[in-house]
């Protein structure tokens, strides 16, 4: 089990992040749910529950998502749902359960970059950027592809448009992590296909979203299909090999257009 | 009709769905020494050296053992009634380790991470041996798991631990080869099941203290307190009488709590230090340092006229019972026994077995105790047998199987008294919709479904 | 460090490590109805509410519950004898390990829906595992239980 020494729940980021840099040690707590599983014994866990980091808040032009907010919390979000349609619901209820997701928390989903997660999937679909405590606001993607610095992550602000959105993922059984995942996106005719858990962490088929127009014929979409295959990497891991996530890729990509389309 | 077909609530019911503190770990008192074990990293090794002096000046620990510090005769885990057919391989803590998992010390202490600690401080120097990992190859594999010389079984099991040969033997009904020449069409296949899990919930789990008496109490989460109390006493070579074993509610077992698993180390301890101590086993530790179904790989030849008269079955299975030979030589049997009974019909069974030793986790009891493996592959069998022969596989099973009142070959000659397999088939049949559906329909243009089939029995009472 | 808390309506304040597990915290206070049936937070068998929200109690730090209200199923025991009938009458209780668990996050899904379909059910108790069962009985007897298909008293 993990161990900590110290805990302390802290009054302002500034602390946070003053103890984050003052051992490596020290560490900020998300959810706990995957820390737990490690074996590594801390120095202070740092917790950021107090500084009213748990909430979703709407702003002229986004809508930001606190790091501490609980992945639950985003499916249920009435806000959310009326911007994105059911797409946080349908990408998170495959996440373990209710009370698992009570407790994840978005910070530490992101932070942590996982090439399964369904939440830097569906997120990848829309136009997120990542606030960061000395990083500053970066794109969800230039944030996934740069340095791991130790830093703090403190919200997720995700660009309010009329957009469409779907989910697709296959699991092995239900609640375990996705063999692939897809989020599809449609805004102002412009489409985005994101696809995660190949096993690498989620990137978007630029190429092949291009291809697409507003009502694409079958013919577009599957040279769209081709694309997406073409464009990405595709991996194997205990899960799956790199040909069938290609073939299930062309599946939940197309399913994901239609859905949209209809 | 009062009985039938009426729910019963259990008398325990809401004392489980209001969460009364009934299962082991909630009786267990407070201040139980924390006891966990130190695993071995290698398949295969002797144990050359261990030094525990930094891990005994952790605070907070009590005792750390080792195999100098445990009685010297060899038993079984199983719990199985005299003769007790599973050979004595174990000791509480052996020289030699014979799997990934395998105890090499026991810490005792006053709280978890005194006790954790301590593990990471404990040096082992190991003579890394070369390990059998393939039941194929295990046979006379140069590789001795066993070579102990008080190593014994108590009956004929077959057994050459020699030649890594836990248990053998071979069944004879009739004159196979005679009735396979007379056959239109023979099926022979291999099938390989692999080991498995019973993961119930609650894990393994211990407690024991010394009574008013002095004697040594289990309580334990555990589907055989009587074997418990046997074995425990002879592993800990004191009476029986020194031993009594509490069986509280469990929290599943599925025949993983058939074995001794937990039980010994807190024994030991309490043994060694007169105060109650306690080990939870976590859920790694249930699945790599437990028992699993014994894998097995199962030839069956069967064959048949062309009318679908099935005249002879052979199966041949190779058992894997890991690195000790926990209800090794009972689960084999039941592969051949529960699986050819059914087709009495036919007028010849051949069954032959090996079991052998591995350097992998030991096998035990799982719910179908061998029945399972065997199933599967005799029941695939039947099934391509009825394609070969253009025959609905639900027939092909009523023209073969059993009826009350047969002596049945396969199992020893029993007479079967009682036996609704037909009716079941033919209930089955009409409510699965088997003549519209098999062997399948396409219900998109992605996508058919199927039926299949398969019969089984077991043994109660 | 020190921590006050309410447990079932009962005022606690304690002494704790800091990386003590509100599982652990709440057992050692007698509250045994919690148990732990795995080690990477997918059984749900922890199941307590905290501020009334069902989280498992096996990945959250009894530091964090400072100043919350925790229930375990000991603070619901008419409840959990009316859940637990339906359980019983389809035996759905059967080693019963996992029935404090289930039954504290059935109890959630009541606060959260009125009359929730089989689809629902099944996805707000996909973290509840449960070995014996397979599911099927569980499944009766919760429909029962929201009284779905009108038949709760009979049908056992
Ligand atoms: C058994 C299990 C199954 C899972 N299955 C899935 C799945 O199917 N799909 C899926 O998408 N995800 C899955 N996950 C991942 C899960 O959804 C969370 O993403 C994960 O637990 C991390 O979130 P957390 O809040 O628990 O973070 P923690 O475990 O607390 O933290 C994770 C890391 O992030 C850091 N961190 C946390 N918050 C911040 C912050 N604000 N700033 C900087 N660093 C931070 C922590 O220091 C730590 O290094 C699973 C996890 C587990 C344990
Ligand atoms: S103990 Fe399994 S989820 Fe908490
Ligand atoms: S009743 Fe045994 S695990 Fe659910």
């Amino acid at each position: 089990m993990f161990g900590l020494k110290e805990y302390r729940a802290v009054q302002s980021l500034d602390e946070a992040h003053e103890l984050l840099m003052q051992s490596r040690d020290n560490v900020i707590l998300g959810g706990l749910l995957w820390m737990k599983m490690g074996r590594k014994q801390y120095h202070t866990g740092i917790d950021l529950s107090g500084l009213g980091l748990n909430m979703i808040s709407e702003t002229e032009d986004s809508i930001d998502i606190g790091c501490m907010t609980p992945l639950r919390q985003m499916e249920t979000s009435p806000l959310l749902h009326q911007w994105f349609g059911p797409l946080f619901s349908d990408a998170f209820k495959g996440i373990v359960g209710v009370q698992f997701r009570n407790l994840a928390t978005l910070g530490g989903s992101v932070y942590s970059r996982f090439g399964f997660s369904d939440v830097i999937t569906a997120l990848t679909a829309l136009d997120t950027q990542i606030h960061l405590y000395q990083a500053g606001t970066v794109s969800l993607s230039e944030f996934l592809n740069m340095d791991q610095k130790r830093d703090i992550l403190i919200k997720a602000v995700i660009r309010k448009q009329a957009v469409k959105t779907n989910f697709q993922t296959r699991r092995k059984s239900a609640t375990d992590f996705p063999v692939l995942s897809v989020a599809v996106s449609l805004c102002n005719g412009q489409w985005k296909i994101a696809v995660g858990a190949r096993p690498s962490r989620a990137a978007l088929a630029k190429k092949a979203a291009d291809l697409l127009s507003s009502e694409p014929d079958e013919e577009k979409i599957t040279a769209t299909l081709d694309s997406v295959v073409n464009e990405l990497s595709f991996g194997t891991d205990q899960r799956a090999g790199s040909d069938y996530r290609k073939v299930l890729a062309k599946v939940l990509v197309k399913r994901g257009i239609n859905a949209i389309c209809r | 009709m009062k009985i039938v077909n009426q729910g019963i609530e259990k008398i325990d019911a809401m004392a489980l769905v209001t969460g009364k503190p009934v299962y082991t770990d909630d009786l267990a008192p407070e201040n139980c020494l924390v006891v966990k074990v130190l695993r071995s990293p290698h398949a295969f090794a002797g144990i050359r050296d261990i030094d525990m002096a930094e891990a005994l000046k952790i605070e907070g620990v009590e005792c750390i053992l080792t195999y100098r510090d445990v009685p010297g005769n060899r038993f079984t885990m199983a719990g199985q009634s005299y003769p007790e057919p599973s050979p004595y391989d174990r000791l509480i803590l052996d020289q030699m380790v014979r799997y990934v998992g395998d105890p090499v010390a026991v810490v005792a202490g006053i709280t978890e991470k005194a006790v954790e600690k301590a593990l990471k401080l404990i040096q082992v120097s190991y003579d890394i041996l070369d390990p059998v990992l393939d039941p194929d190859k295990a046979l006379d594999h140069k590789s001795i798991i066993h070579p102990e010389a008080d190593y014994h079984a108590r009956e004929d099991i077959g057994n050459d631990a020699k030649r890594n040969l836990c248990a053998s033997g071979e069944f004879l009904s009739g004159d196979a080869e005679t009735e396979f020449s007379r056959c239109d069409v023979v099926v022979d296949r291999i099938y390989h099941t692999k080991a498995n899990n019973q993961a119930m919930m609650e894990t393994h789990r211990t407690f024991s203290y010394l009574d008013l008496a002095g004697r040594l109490v289990l309580c334990t989460s555990t589907q055989v307190p009587f074997h418990v109390r046997r074995i425990a006493a002879t592993a800990l070579n004191i009476p029986q009488s020194s031993v009594r074993v509490i069986k509280p509610r469990i929290g599943g077992g599925f025949g993983a709590k058939q074995t001794l698993v937990s039980e010994l180390f807190p024994a030991l301890v309490t043994l060694k230090t007169g105060k109650p101590a306690k080990m939870v086993f976590d859920r790694a530790e249930s699945f790599t340092a437990s028992t699993s179904r014994h894998e097995m790989k199962i030839r069956v030849r069967i064959g048949a006229d062309r009318d679908g008269h099935i005249l002879a079955i052979h199966m041949d299975t190779l058992s894997n019972t890991g690195a000790y030979g926990e209800h090794g030589p009972t689960t084999v049997g039941l592969s051949g026994h529960k699986t050819m009974s059914l087709y009495n019909m036919a007028r010849a069974f051949k069954f032959t077995y090996t079991v052998v030793y591995t350097n992998t986790l030991s096998a035990g009891a799982y719910r179908g105790y061998g029945a399972t493996q065997g199933t599967f592959a005799l029941e695939s069998a039947v099934n391509e047998l009825a394609d070969r022969l253009s025959m609905d596989p639900l027939d092909l099973r009523l023209k073969n199987i059993l009826k009350p009142g047969d002596s049945v070959a396969a199992y020893y000659g029993e007479t079967i008294h009682s036996c609704a397999l037909p009716a079941c088939i033919k209930k089955g049949r009409e409510m699965i919709g088997w003549n519209q559906k098999f062997p399948f329909v396409n219900i998109s243009n992605t996508k058919v479904r199927a039926v299949g089939a398969a019969i089984a029995m077991q043994g109660s009472g | 460090m020190q921590i006050t808390c309410r447990i079932n309506k009962r005022e606690f304040i304690r002494d704790i490590e800091p990386d003590l597990l509100l599982i652990d915290f709440v057992r050692s206070l007698g509250f045994k109805s919690v148990k732990r049936g795995c080690d990477t937070s997918n059984c749900g068998l922890c199941t307590v509410w905290v501020d009334e929200k069902p989280v498992l109690s096996c990945s959250v730090l009894a530091a964090r519950v400072n100043h919350k209200a925790v229930t375990t199923l000991e603070g619901l025991e008419e409840e959990a004898k009316e859940v637990g009938w339906f359980l019983a009458t389809q035996g759905a209780e059967q080693c019963g390990f996992c029935s404090p668990g289930l039954i504290m996050n059935i109890l959630a899904m009541k606060a959260e829906f009125k009359n929730p379909t089989t689809e629902d059910i099944k996805q707000y108790l996909a973290g509840n595992l449960c070995r014996c069962s397979g599911y099927e009985s569980q499944l009766r007897a919760i429909k029962n239980y929201f009284d779905l298909q009108g038949v709760a008293h009979e049908n056992c």
